[in-house]
Parts: structure tokens; C-alpha cells; sequence
């Protein structure tokens, strides 16, 4: 009774309410292995690798021949970024119970964190879902693997048939919304990552994909910017003041007008986002203020006469704080992957 | 006159009714003293924990022949009500025990076990309680009181009023917010202002029902709430009562659910005086079936106790301490962002404070205002992780302006 109780508080998230339910469980009979099992999978929805691999070992030592113990193991050990030991007690789930497609997800799931093994994983995927073809999970394992062996037209295929099973598959989705690259649709990824997080607001992932769309948007009004101020010094050097002031004109026109319509095309939230960033995020604050000392400088050949050589002594400083964003702004990225 | 020892294992056994042994001992001796009527309901007890033990099965038998004491020296005996026709005498011979007829003499005597819930005495498997608090005992939160009185009190007390404006009383109320901020504090205190009972439902007796008959088992709860009308029926932590079915695997919570949407559906056609209002930390995670119109279709925010709520919880959890020199109005400044929960656990962790250098200094002192100030700095507010999802939720999550008045708290305080 207690440990269906626990199985319900899991179900519905409430991991650590479950623990505290298993625990008077386990101290009454330390052999009950449902009891362990379910401690693993609430350590594991609360991140606690560590005791989820404790609880994990206690399940496989008192059942080997039940799969589940060795998954939940699998599951634990990559939490904690053992991903050969993972791989390994995936694959002892499978000798357990090789007709089971969790079984094959899990070591799917598992092997495509090592490179080596990758061809491995999409094998173990793709025997997965046909053991089980409806089950919307093992064809997100495939989506998983063909995202990291980066072929994105499985990859997409096997998302959307997972969402088509489950259109509540949160991950799917997500996973789904942020596959290419970043740059190439920023607004159909903003309003699927939106939708995602409008589905489940818990899911950090989602944040922080969207948080980075904020930030893409931001470094293209910037680099619009930085094209006025190009365009500005370059017209400005060949024509006279009607035709700087116009260019001028025409390119903060075109900056504003940019800036409105990817405005427009985001969801309400991430410009919200953005908003906060440039209040907290190093990157974002060295983003703007280096976007206003382009715009000042923009102003500056555009309307003071013989201005182009004040813009092309500041192009390089300002070139080289460009470069410096642009790294630091790879850095960023790797550091999020 | 009782015997001393009789006298004595009664109230052993009163004491530990579970244990077999004694209670059979006792009945022994009401048997050897010739009381058999008073043995034969702790035999009974005993054979319903070991319907097998052949001692207690022959006791039993002692304990029916035996002829009643005179009239005068003991209780008098039950009446045994007229015989039921024998078995027939080859079976009566096989069991060697006529337990029907047992069962008859018992009837008085023994209360059933269990019942069927069909019967008019069913006792409600909920508790109703009468609450004495009302609107007035919670300090501040005037939006929060402004609000249930413009949805739920006032139409309820003005029929004029209400017909007048055509305005319904279908559907129940949900309450939102982060933990700690007194949402069932809130709902206790409108039963109390409404003069109706209370009818918690928690997490706790949901999950205990979901064993096999979920939806029976909601059923019942509407049904003793409309019993026991007017009846406030609170639906705690109501996310995992109504999770939303596309989040679930379980059959259970999905039956559940169903259930609970025609159990607040019938609400409105069918009862007078059954409210329904229901809280929850996590309104995202409810079922939208369940707050759509006639439903759970409003929705209120009870954020963190404002200036003049805090006032009050404070004076609250340091009545009664031994304090000196605590300045009420300097911790409700210090502590905006505060939950209530968390302002309990300020008192506590002073308290602990001034114990502990009591304990070492081996001088009794009084909880002082540095105390109170130490533990606040180490305790800090517990709402940061909700309203960090909070934020997700009123950011993209705002359809139809459902998290409008989240969305406006959040601007006000700048969290966003």
C-alpha cells in the first residue's frame, strides 16, 4: 500500500514526498526491493546521483534477474557522468531481458554519450521501437541518438513521431525546437521553446534555450548596428552632407525597423527575458554597451562633417571589441552545451 | 463485587486491545466467575484476530453455555434474540461449533466490523468540522478578503443582489500560490464566515483511495459533503488530485480526475450549500479540464503576507515565548518575502538560539530582539524556486490572462 502510495507521489513529481513515504518502508523491511527500486527513481527526479546509484545497487543485489534494477543503475551512473559503467549496466539489463524495448532505450540512451559508440546506440534505438512501435519513448531515444550522430532528418522524424504518440512529450519537443542551428529560425524556435515551458514551466532547459534566443536576438540588432556604421563611414568618405545625412538616416531606419520586426516575430516573453539580461548578464551588458558606443560613433560620422575619419579610427577598437564578443559568445555557448 | 484481578486485566486490556493473549486470560477468568455474557465479547475480539485458534474457539463455547449469573449480582445479559432455524443436524455435527447461532447472540453484543455504506447510520468517512475562525482572524491579505468576498460571500449572502445581476453560484474557487502563505488558512476562515463546515481533502486520503476504487472513492466525498451541507469541501494540494491527465500514467489519478470534473459538475445542478474551493502551489499542473467554467473557474493568488500579515504572524508565533524587547514592526520590515511557514521557523530557530546559549552558559535568558535578527538572517525566504517557475508560467503560460494578477505581482516586485 505505502510503496503504491509512493508510486503515485512519483508519478506525480513529488519525489521527495516519496522518499520520506519509503523510508519507514525500507527500515521495516531493508529487503524490500519495490521499496529500493522506487528510492532510486525518486533520488534520480531529484538529481541525487549519488543515492540513486545506492538505492540502484541495493535493487540488483537482491534481484540481478529483474531488469529494472540494472536501468535504474544505468540511469544513475550517467547522472553522475559514468558513462562506460552506465553503458555496462545498460547492457546487463538487456541480457536480463532482452525482449523488453526499455531495456534498449536505456543502453541507447546511454552509449550516445560516447562517441565510440554511437552507431551502437542508434542500433540499440532502433531496436527499441520496433519492439515497441508505439511506444513514444523508444522512438526518443532514436531522436536522442540521431541528434548526437548529427543526422538531423532521423532525428526530426523520430521527435515528431514521438510527439505524434505523445503529444504531451515535453522532451520531444524541446529537443525538437532547439535541433540546427541556432541562428536559422529564431522565431519558430522561440514560440516551440515557449511553448514547451507554457507546458511544463519547470523544465530548466527550456528557459535557459529561450534565454539564449533572447540573447540571439540582441546580437543580430548589434550587428545591425555595426552594418550602419559600416555602411554610414564608407558613404560618408564618397558623398556630401545631404547624402551622409540620408544613408544615415535610412540605416537607423533600417536598425529600428529590424529590430521592431524580430521584436514582433518573438514571443512576448523573451523579449522579456532580454529585458532582465541586460541587467544581469555580463555578456549582454558588454553586448549593449558596446552596441551604444557603435550607435554614438554611427551618429558621429553621419552628422559631423569629415566624420568618416572619426569612423574609421574607431573602427578598429570597435572591431576589436566585436572580436572579443564573438569569442566570448563561443565561450558561452560551449560552456551551455 | 468485581474481583481485583478481573478489574485489573480489563484495564490492561483496555489499554493494549490488541493483545490476544490477555483478553483471552481475561475471559478465562469471567468465565471461570461465571460472567460467560461479559467473556463473549472478548472472545469475539480475540477470534476475529485468530478465527483459527482452537482454545479461544472452545472458550467461546464455555462462554455461551454458561448459565447468566443471578439477577442483582452482575450486569444483566443482553437479551438474546429468538433462535434461527437449526442446520440440519449432520452439519451442525461436522463444525462442532453452532457458529450462526454464535453469531446471533452476538449481534447485540459485538459491533460489526465493517459495513457496507448502505446503510442510513454509514459513518462518513470524512471528517466535517465546524470552524470558529472567520475573515477577521487573518491578518491583512485585504486582496485576498476583497476578492473571496466578491466571488463567494457576497452573492451567497445577497440572493436580491445576486438575482440581480444574474450571477451564478456554480463553480468553485481555486486558490494559488507559493507554500507557506496560509491558503488553507484562508479556506478554513471562509467556512467560518461562511457558518458552514469544513471538509479537508489532502493529497494523503486521495492516494489512500486510489487503490483499486478511485472513482467510488471521490464519489463519497462529494456525497458526504452534500450530506453535511452547507459544507465548505476544500480540496487540498488539488494538483495531485486533478493532475493533468495527459501527465500521467497512472489509470488511477486519470479516473480520478474524471470523476472529480462530474462530482464539480453535479455540484452546481444538483446541491445547496456544497462550496468548493481547492488550493495549490502548482496551478500549472492541474488538469485544464477542471478550470474551465462552472468549474474551478476562478482563480486566486495568495502571494507572501503583506506588512500588516506579517504583524499579525509574528505576534502570533512569539506569543507565549519567554521575549524581552522584540520590536514587531522592525522584523516586519526585515521581513518582506516571508512566508508564514517561514516566519514559524524564524521564532523557531531563535527560540533554539537563546536555548542553546542557556544551555551553555547555564543562565536562563529571554528570546531577544539580536535572536530573533540572527535567525532571520540565516533563514532566507523559501519562495525563490516557485516564483523562478512562477515566472515561466505568467512569461508563457498566460492564455486567456489566467496568471494576469502573477503576471502583475511579479512586475510589481520586479521579478521579472
Amino acid at each position: 500500500m505505502t510503496a503504491e502510495r509512493a508510486r503515485h507521489l512519483l508519478d506525480l513529481g513529488r519525489h521527495a514526498e516519496a522518499l520520506d513515504l519509503l523510508r519507514p518502508v525500507l527500515a521495516a523491511d531493508p529487503d524490500d526491493v519495490d521499496a529500493h527500486a522506487l528510492r532510486a527513481v525518486a533520488h534520480l527526479g531529484l538529481d541525487q546521483h549519488t543515492e540513486a546509484l545506492a538505492a540502484a545497487d541495493e535493487t540488483v543485489a537482491r534481484r540481478p534477474d529483474v531488469e529494472w534494477g540494472h536501468r535504474l543503475r544505468a540511469q544513475a551512473l550517467s547522472g553522475l557522468r559514468r558513462h562506460p559503467e552506465a553503458m555496462s549496466a545498460a547492457a546487463e539489463a538487456i541480457s536480463v531481458d532482452p525482449d523488453n524495448w526499455a531495456t534498449h532505450a536505456q543502453f541507447a540512451l546511454c552509449a550516445a554519450q560516447l562517441p565510440e559508440h554511437r552507431r551502437a546506440a542508434l542500433a540499440a534505438a532502433e531496436r527499441a521501437a520496433s519492439i515497441s512501435p508505439t511506444e513514444p519513448d523508444a522512438h526518443f531515444a532514436v531522436g536522442y541518438v540521431a541528434s548526437h550522430l548529427a543526422l538531423h532528418e532521423l532525428s526530426d522524424t523520430a521527435y515528431r513521431r514521438t510527439i505524434a504518440l505523445d503529444p504531451g512529450h515535453v522532451a520531444a519537443r524541446h529537443n525538437l525546437a532547439v535541433a540546427g542551428r541556432l541562428g536559422v529560425d529564431l522565431s519558430r524556435r522561440a514560440h516551440a521553446l515557449a511553448g514547451v515551458l507554457g507546458d511544463d514551466p519547470g523544465q530548466g532547459a527550456a528557459r535557459a534555450n529561450l534565454e539564449r534566443v533572447a540573447v540571439a536576438a540582441m546580437v543580430r540588432v548589434h550587428l545591425s548596428v555595426v552594418a550602419a556604421l559600416l555602411v554610414t563611414t564608407a558613404v560618408s568618405a564618397a558623398a556630401g552632407a545631404p547624402a551622409r545625412v540620408a544613408v544615415l538616416a535610412a540605416c537607423l531606419a533600417g536598425v529600428v525597423l529590424g529590430a521592431v520586426l524580430l521584436a514582433r516575430r518573438l514571443p512576448v516573453g523573451v523579449l522579456v527575458l532580454a529585458r532582465a539580461q541586460l541587467t544581469r548578464t555580463p555578456f549582454v551588458i558588454a553586448l549593449a554597451l558596446v552596441a551604444v558606443l557603435t550607435l554614438l560613433a554611427t551618429l558621429w560620422v553621419g552628422l559631423v562633417p569629415y566624420g568618416h575619419w572619426f569612423g574609421l579610427r574607431v573602427l578598429r577598437p570597435l572591431g576589436l571589441l566585436n572580436v572579443v564578443l564573438l569569442v566570448w559568445s563561443v565561450v558561452r555557448a560551449g560552456s551551455a552545451d | 463485587m468485581d474481583d481485583p484481578l478481573i478489574q485489573g486485566l480489563e484495564t490492561a486490556v483496555a489499554a493494549q486491545p490488541d493483545n490476544v493473549e490477555l483478553r483471552l486470560h481475561l475471559a478465562r477468568l469471567l468465565v471461570d466467575a461465571g460472567r460467560g455474557g461479559d467473556a463473549v465479547p472478548h472472545v469475539a475480539t480475540a477470534l476475529q484476530q485468530r478465527p483459527d485458534d482452537p482454545a479461544a474457539r472452545e472458550l467461546m463455547a464455555q462462554a455461551l453455555g454458561t448459565p447468566p449469573a443471578a439477577a442483582g449480582a452482575e450486569p444483566p445479559v443482553p437479551p438474546v434474540p429468538p433462535a434461527p432455524p437449526a442446520p440440519p443436524a449432520r452439519q451442525r455435527q461436522r463444525e462442532g461449533f453452532d457458529w450462526s447461532a454464535a453469531e446471533t447472540d452476538l449481534g447485540d453484543v459485538v459491533p460489526a466490523m465493517f459495513v457496507d455504506g448502505q446503510g442510513e447510520n454509514a459513518t462518513p468517512a470524512f471528517d466535517v468540522d465546524r470552524e470558529h475562525l472567520t475573515l477577521a482572524d487573518v491578518g491583512g491579505m485585504r486582496e485576498v478578503k476583497r476578492r473571496l468576498n466578491a466571488a463567494f460571500l457576497a452573492p451567497m449572502r445577497n440572493p436580491e443582489l445576486r438575482r440581480t445581476y444574474a450571477k451564478s453560484l456554480r463553480g468553485g474557487l481555486l486558490l494559488y500560490g507559493p507554500p507557506g502563505c496560509g491558503k488553507t488558512f484562508v479556506a478554513r476562515a471562509l467556512a467560518g464566515e461562511l457558518g458552514a463546515g469544513f471538509m479537508t481533502v489532502s493529497l494523503a486520503d486521495v492516494l489512500d483511495m486510489y487503490i483499486g476504487q478511485s472513482e467510488k472513492n471521490v464519489h463519497e466525498i462529494f456525497e458526504t459533503a452534500r450530506t453535511n451541507a452547507p459544507v465548505l469541501l476544500f480540496l487540498d494540494e488539488v494538483d495531485a488530485i486533478g493532475h493533468k491527465r495527459s501527465r500521467t500514467s497512472s489509470d488511477g489519478i486519470r479516473n480520478a480526475v474524471n470523476q472529480l470534473l462530474l462530482e464539480l459538475d453535479s455540484v452546481g445542478d444538483d446541491n445547496e450549500g456544497v462550496f468548493v474551493l481547492a488550493a495549490t502551489n502548482h496551478p500549472w499542473d492541474v488538469d485544464p479540464a477542471l478550470r474551465r467554467p462552472g468549474r474551478l473557474d476562478r482563480t486566486l493568488l495568495v502571494l507572501p503576507p503583506d506588512a500588516e500579515a506579517r504583524e499579525a504572524i509574528w505576534t502570533h508565533h512569539l506569543r507565549g515565548r519567554p521575549i524581552q524587547g522584540i520590536d514587531v514592526r522592525r522584523l516586519v520590515k526585515a521581513s518582506d518575502g516571508y512566508t508564514g511557514a517561514d516566519i514559524a521557523h524564524v521564532v523557531d530557530s531563535a527560540a533554539e538560539l537563546a536555548l542553546l546559549d542557556a544551555a551553555e552558559s547555564g543562565e536562563l535568558r529571554l528570546i531577544a530582539q539580536a535572536d530573533v535578527e540572527r535567525a532571520l538572517a540565516e533563514v532566507r525566504p523559501s519562495i525563490g524556486p516557485w516564483f523562478e517557475t512562477a515566472k515561466n508560467v505568467a512569461l508563457f503560460a498566460n492564455e486567456g490572462g489566467s496568471y494576469d494578477e502573477l503576471l502583475a505581482y511579479l512586475r510589481k516586485t520586479r521579478r521579472l
